[in-house]
């Protein structure tokens, strides 16, 4: 396996606002990685950074021994949180562009995905529904044979069905040998596909640990061990439930055993579905 | 990949120009019919829609340039710096490459809408004189106009004038936009404000030129000098604004 990605104290301030401390993060190629943190955790600034949307305050970041530039944008495909097409232009002129812009674009897979989901290629992008939109970016995204997939909340904002749907089509599509980023606080909805997780928080990173060390050792899911983690480490929880005691019973959140006993801490469900009713009932 | 992306942007501005275009091609037939109906024994009605005619047509004519030049900034803007910027940034080109893009596709619009508006302005004032002018007239026309130019070296410093006052509007423009995305909440008001101070600059540097020329004047300062020297300055305030731009979008970029 290769390194794809390498940060060296990798800084990123906005004014006096520490957006990402010191950074030191290797992406390998043949991975499915989940960025994992609470918002405003720095989690898109890094990718940002990964993306030369932003340069860095200080320290590196390298794609493939190399800095940041077209040769690494050639590489990384890239879907950000928002919507970043025009709306005026239909979705074909999208696959024009694309193709005219991408070597590794694979049209044909494109156009069979829109066929799949019956989304018509003649249609203005600004006339799709949300869930379309994001569907129509994923399958751009993910129709091209790069060597990292970089996908910014790709499952916020759509509901369950659709979720499952790009899921489906991440999984499908991206080369074994390649590497997927992704990026999202919802850790329960994609938990299943990841076999790393780097978790950040306030700009630092203070996990960065197979999934199977996590599962394997620890007996807990990613979203316990997310929420159990923060909630330990995180001042403003730590104050808050200090001074409001009797919701630690009520809360939501999963409590910290005093020892760590695998018989008390939440299990990993078998299958997706039986997470999402632990989910609801609790 | 400059050719690549050149295409790419020509491509995707042709059909908003192509409107802007046909939409001043109406009002001039427009203008045109009701000129040569026109009679000053016709009804009121007549003579009030030929007044209104000539009046879009005067206001579609003298904002046409300032239409091409807000659409040109509006789409720079939207492809550079707002959340389209995401895909624009993350093509596999230099950034400088789609900046220069950019600002060639905006630089051969906004002179094919001079010459249009040159063309439009001949056309109408050959209308006032002989009616219903034929083609043949106005190039005619337009060829006794360039005649008139003293010689051929005038002639391609004054090309070189307009295409270099349009490389610093563009210029200008852009550089206004990338000090406006320095600000992560305040990006209108220091857009306005980079403007304001560039503006405040191109006076100052305005007056020493025009006070330079007439300190000089003395010295019997030929046409062809005073275009040399107001060239020579233009094309240093690129040179300076484009380095600007260069370390605004390589160093500074901030995408939000």
């Amino acid at each position: 396996m290769s390194i794809l990605v390498s940060t060296d104290n990798l800084t990123k301030k906005y004014g006096s606002n520490v957006a990402l401390d010191k950074v030191n993060i290797t992406l390998e190629s043949g991975h499915i990685y989940g960025l994992l943190g609470p918002n405003g955790s720095g989690k898109t600034t890094f990718i940002k950074l990964l993306n030369g949307l932003i340069p860095p305050t200080s320290g590196t970041i390298m794609f493939e021994g190399k800095p940041i530039g077209p040769e690494s944008k050639a590489a990384i495909s890239y879907l950000p949180d928002q919507t970043y097409l025009d709306d005026y232009l239909r979705i074909r002129d999208f696959i024009d562009l694309f193709k005219y812009f991408y070597d590794d674009f694979d049209e044909g897979r494109a156009r069979e995905m829109f066929g799949i989901l019956g989304i018509d290629i003649t249609a203005k992008f600004k006339t799709l529904s949300k869930g379309n939109r994001e569907k129509v970016q994923l399958i751009l995204v993910m129709s091209r044979r790069a060597k990292l997939y970089v996908l910014d909340e790709p499952i916020a904002g759509v509901d369950p069905a659709a979720r499952d749907f790009i899921l489906k089509v991440i999984l499908d599509n991206y080369q074994q040998n390649a590497s997927i980023l992704i990026c999202t606080h919802l850790i329960s909805d994609i938990e299943s596909i990841l076999d790393h997780v780097i978790f950040i928080r306030q700009g630092s990173i203070f996990a960065d640990t197979p999934v199977r060390m996590i599962t394997e050792e620890k007996h807990m899911t990613v979203d316990a061990y997310f929420r159990e983690t923060f909630k330990v480490s995180d001042p403003i929880m730590r104050r808050y439930m200090a001074a409001h005691p009797e919701t630690q019973e009520a809360s939501p959140v999963p409590t910290i055993p005093e020892t760590r006993d695998a018989s008390t801490a939440p299990t990993i469900p078998e299958t997706p579905s039986e997470n999402n009713t632990e989910k609801e009932e609790m | 990949m400059f050719g690549k992306c050149l295409v790419y942007e020509l491509k995707l501005t042709w059909k908003k120009m192509c409107l802007i275009y046909m939409i001043a091609a109406i009002a001039l037939l427009c203008r045109l019919i009701f000129y040569t109906t026109y009679d000053y024994n016709d009804t009121t009605m007549l003579r009030t829609l030929s007044f209104t005619t000539a009046s879009i047509f005067t206001l579609a004519e003298s904002l046409l340039s300032i239409i091409t030049v807000f659409v040109l900034c509006r789409d720079y803007r939207t492809t550079m710096y707002s959340s389209r910027g995401y895909l624009t940034h993350t093509l596999p080109i230099k950034t400088m490459t789609i900046f220069w893009g950019k600002i060639v596709n905006a630089i051969i619009w906004t002179l094919a809408t001079c010459l249009l508006q040159f063309f439009l302005f001949v056309y109408t004032s050959l209308i006032v004189v002989d009616g219903a002018p034929t083609i043949n007239t106005l190039f005619d026309r337009i060829g006794d106009i360039l005649a008139e130019i003293p010689s051929v070296g005038v002639f391609f410093m004054i090309l070189a004038l307009i295409i270099l006052m349009t490389l610093y509007t563009m210029f200008v423009v852009a550089a206004c936009y990338g000090v406006g995305q320095l600000s992560d909440n305040h990006r209108v008001a220091f857009t306005i404000l980079a403007g304001f101070g560039f503006y405040i600059l191109t006076i100052f540097v305005t007056a020493s030129l025009t006070k330079s020329i007439a300190m000089n004047y003395s010295e019997h300062l030929t046409g062809t000098m005073i275009l040399a020297r107001v060239d020579i300055t233009l094309l240093i305030a690129c040179v300076v604004i484009y380095i600007l731009n260069h370390w605004l979008l390589t160093k500074k970029l901030n995408l939000q």
